[in-house]
């Protein structure tokens, strides 16, 4: 008897037809998503100092010209307010390209002549400068470029720089690209105003920044595809909007999982890229997401472009939030990651997550009328009667 | 009714004997709770039939109809207290209380021979009786479960994935689960007006939750979490009452001297039970109500048992007996498993028949060996579900059960050990077959309560 009743639980479906048909059995639908529509690209508040200037050529997405922004961040001390200001100069620590690697840059440096706040600035914000202070080339291959301050600019500005209110009276540079074939960026380590007097020395390091870039359209990229752009914009916004009959019939259903694809188009850059051109990709992408109406969106996914070129996200709060509101119509939005949504340590594969907002960075997404590569909707769901 | 042989307890062992018997319950109710999680697996490995309707009828019959094939209707004894019959609670002398447990295992078998094994264990019942007038008027009280849902069967089933151009697959299972059913609570009164004839009646509360479940449960690999499971669970909320009457006759020297046979019968009318269902969808946390609650009505039938039960001498009980209950006349207002609304389709009339025998080598000489004063009892039952899954077929169950009645250090205590074996329904078509063994122990303990020693 003993052994008789020992016994493991072990419901297997033994009796499942006794049962008889009641449900529980998952579906898959597929669901279009709507054209990809334009969204404001917005400086984001905690962006990483880098300065970016420069102009370029792509061969697939046409010319590109950038004025750097720039301020410093204050600093001072007893002995260097005790002297004149000596010398100044920039030393900029190259750390990004885009653009022919080997090209030689020249460019001008001017003073801002007005306050500015770095948070949110939309694209294409531009802020008043005086005139030239110096003119610099270098070339996009150097790490390290240092630009001497003339010292005219550095006897008017030596009040200024001494004062304990430089941060306020003080409101950084621009960098103007005049010729060359690449954007350069700089910084955020290792980039400084590097001041002297006769007793003392400082580095003001590079505060905040902004990258006022202009495209103009001098090729037509592919059909059927969408440009984002880090730098520039737009972001890709789209809809789901579900049609299957699952959806409308008005039956209960429980979302298991859902998946939203977007593909990129990685053949047109591969085929169109000069020997020495460097064009770093978007690739890794957060997904937003919000109902119709609502003023702001909420993070729900991110994901890393795969060999394919595929952007595919996915993961339970993206089924969660379809579940719970795809009566209604969800809009999504692609942003680059903010850096504050980024843990403090990244591997060095992610590294340049931080720096996407201040680069030029594209990514060709392919657009609804792309046949078999259309934005799509992938959701596995049970119905619950 | 002729007198029943009974243990004496003098007042002087009384404070010792309460001790032991207060040691003896908390060692009892510890045992059940130190096994309930090891043996009792999960409240919901149990027969697939369970599902079904209102969930399985329970038969109680305590520790001795137990083992006698559940054929307790017309058991008269002072060292039990008879759960089925308010007519047999008008004879008592002591104060008794019973409890009991029981562990089952369970063999499920399709027409495919295939097979699978569950465990479960649950209260058996308890069950209070008390003279107010000596042998005059009595009085029980008890719980025991009226119906049980206990099920639990995977399906196993294979989704492709991902999108498109992703072909992979994952492995689900969809969960069917029950748990819960149907508590009664029972209290009445029985009378004796002569020695031969008795009466008694109660009044039944019946209350329960029954909880049937789905879940669809994706098996995901090390890139997951990416499904979210879907649990959906609808919750029933019953209650009622009822009333049952009783009623034993006994006749002495029958068919030799000193012999007598008991005739008993119990009725109970017809009664009407509240539901309140609830369905809940989603994760454990945060489950949404799927719209309103829904109420409704479930009639349930009168029930008639009758059995009778032949004492050749103090040593010997022959006890035979069954009940109809005409469950074609189910009516419910939700919608219950099995169950097709306003239509008898499905449903079948109860009837149980049992018949056992129990003997006692020492009859009633409480200073012979201990094997001798050991119960040994043997019993055969069969009973006919009151609901089928297959319009075709009814629900039949064989049971045979063994057990003993083990005399303890306390006067007037018994431990009841019954072991039974079974078999429910058939491997046919989508039908299964049920082979369990079920172990019951239950502890029964008599003592003078209510009662002011007089000083002589």
């Amino acid at each position: 008897m003993g052994a008789l009743l020992a016994a493991c639980d072990d419901p297997t479906n033994v009796g499942g037809d006794l049962l008889g048909a009641i449900g529980g059995e998952p579906v898959n639908t597929v669901e279009p998503l709507s054209s990809l529509r334009t969204a404001e690209l917005k400086q984001p508040a905690n962006s990483p100092a880098r300065v970016l200037a420069g102009m370029v050529h792509d061969p697939v997405l046409g010319q590109y010209e950038v004025q750097g922004y720039f301020d410093i961040t204050p600093v001072t001390s007893d002995d260097f307010r005790a002297g004149n200001v000596e010398a100044v100069e920039l030393r900029l620590r190259r750390t990004y390209v885009y653009g022919d690697s080997t090209s030689e840059l020249r460019a001008v440096l001017r003073e801002i002549s007005e306050e500015w706040d770095a948070d949110d600035i939309p694209t294409g914000r531009s802020f008043a400068t005086g005139s030239i202070i110096t003119e610099f080339t270098f070339s996009a291959a150097d790490t390290l470029v240092v630009v001497p301050l003339p010292d005219s600019w550095v006897s008017d500005r030596d009040p200024v720089l001494r004062d304990p209110d430089v941060g306020d009276l003080f409101h950084g540079f621009r960098i103007d690209p005049v010729e060359g074939n690449a954007v350069v960026g700089f910084g955020p380590m290792g980039s400084t105003l590097f001041a002297t007097t006769g007793s003392d020395s400082l580095s003001y390091m590079i505060g905040k920044t902004y990258p006022f870039a202009e495209r103009s359209a001098s090729v037509d990229i592919p059909e059927n595809r969408f440009l984002m752009q880090a730098g520039i914009g737009p972001l890709p916004e789209f809809l789901l909007s579900v049609s299957s009959d699952i959806y409308t019939s008005g039956e209960p259903f429980s979302v298991n999982r859902a998946t939203l694809t977007l593909w990129a188009d990685t053949l047109s850059f591969r085929q169109n890229t000069p020997a020495h051109f460097e064009r770093p990709l978007l690739r890794t992408l957060d997904l937003y997401a919000r109902v119709s109406g609502d003023s702001t969106y909420a993070l729900i996914g991110r994901s890393t472009m795969d060999n394919q070129g595929r952007f595919v996200f996915e993961g339970t709060a993206l089924a969660r939030s379809i579940g719970e509101y795809i009566a209604e119509d969800i809009e999504f939005e692609i942003r680059m990651p903010d850096p504050a949504t980024l843990p403090i340590a990244l591997s060095a594969d992610h590294d340049s997550f931080y720096y996407y907002h201040s680069s030029l960075n594209p990514i060709l997404f392919y657009d609804a009328g792309a046949g078999d590569k259309a934005p799509s909707g992938f959701i596995t769901l049970t119905p619950i009667y | 009714m002729p007198s029943l042989p009974f243990s004496r307890i003098g007042t002087g062992s009384a404070r010792f004997g309460r001790l032991l018997e207060v040691r003896a319950v908390l060692c009892l109710v510890t045992a059940m709770l130190a096994v309930s999680p090891g043996m009792a697996q999960d409240a919901r490995d149990g027969s697939l039939y369970s599902r079904f309707g209102i969930g399985a009828l329970q038969l109680h019959a305590g520790g001795q109809g137990t083992g006698i094939g559940h054929a307790g209707y017309a058991l008269h004894s002072l060292q039990y207290v008879n759960p089925n019959n308010p007519g047999a609670w008008a004879d008592q002398v002591l104060t008794r209380l019973s409890a009991g447990f029981a562990y089952q295992s369970l063999v499920i078998s399709n027409a495919n021979e295939e097979t699978s094994r569950l465990a479960s264990g649950q209260l058996g019942g308890i069950q209070l009786g008390f003279p107010l007038i000596q042998r005059k008027l009595g009085v029980a009280l008890g719980f025991a479960p009226f119906s049980r849902v206990n099920y639990n069967v995977a399906n196993e089933g294979t989704l492709f994935a991902g999108d498109p151009a992703r072909p992979d697959t994952v492995g689900y299972n969809v969960n069917f689960f029950g748990s819960g059913g149907i508590q009664q609570v029972t209290g009445g009164l029985g009378y004796r007006f002569n020695p031969n004839f008795s009466i008694g009646a109660s009044l039944n509360a019946l209350f329960g939750i029954i909880d049937d479940g789905r879940e669809t449960i994706f098996l995901e690999g090390p890139s997951g979490p990416l499904f979210l499971d879907t649990n959906l669970e609808t919750s029933t909320r019953l209650n009622g009452f009822s009333a049952t009457f009783g009623t034993l006759f006994s006749v002495q020297n029958v068919f030799a001297e000193e012999d007598y046979i008991s005739v008993g019968g119990a009725f109970t009318l017809p009664a009407t039970l509240s539901a309140k269902r609830v369905t809940s969808l989603g994760q454990t946390l945060d489950r949404d109500t799927l719209g309103a609650t829904i109420s409704g009505e479930i009639d349930m039938p009168w029930q008639l048992g009758m059995g009778v039960a032949y004492y050749p001498d103090n040593r010997w009980t022959i006890s035979a007996g069954g009940k109809f209950a005409p469950w074609t006349n189910l009516r419910s207002t939700i919608p219950l498993p099995g169950y097709d609304s306003g239509t008898a389709q499905g449903l079948s009339d109860v009837v149980q028949l049992g018949t056992g025998i129990e003997f006692l080598p020492a009859g009633s000489d409480l200073l012979a060996a201990w094997p001798a004063r050991v119960a040994y009892r043997f019993g055969i039952s069969w009973d006919r579900a009151y609901i089928s899954p297959d319009r075709n077929m009814n629900i039949e169950t064989t049971t045979v059960s063994a057990g003993f009645g083990l005399p303890t250090l306390i006067p007037g205590a018994r431990l009841d050990l019954n072991m039974q074996v079974g078999m429910r329904g058939a491997a046919q078509a989508d039908l299964v077959r049920d082979v369990f063994y079920r172990l019951s122990m239950s502890v029964n303990i008599g003592e003078r309560w209510f009662q002011t020693p007089k000083l002589r």
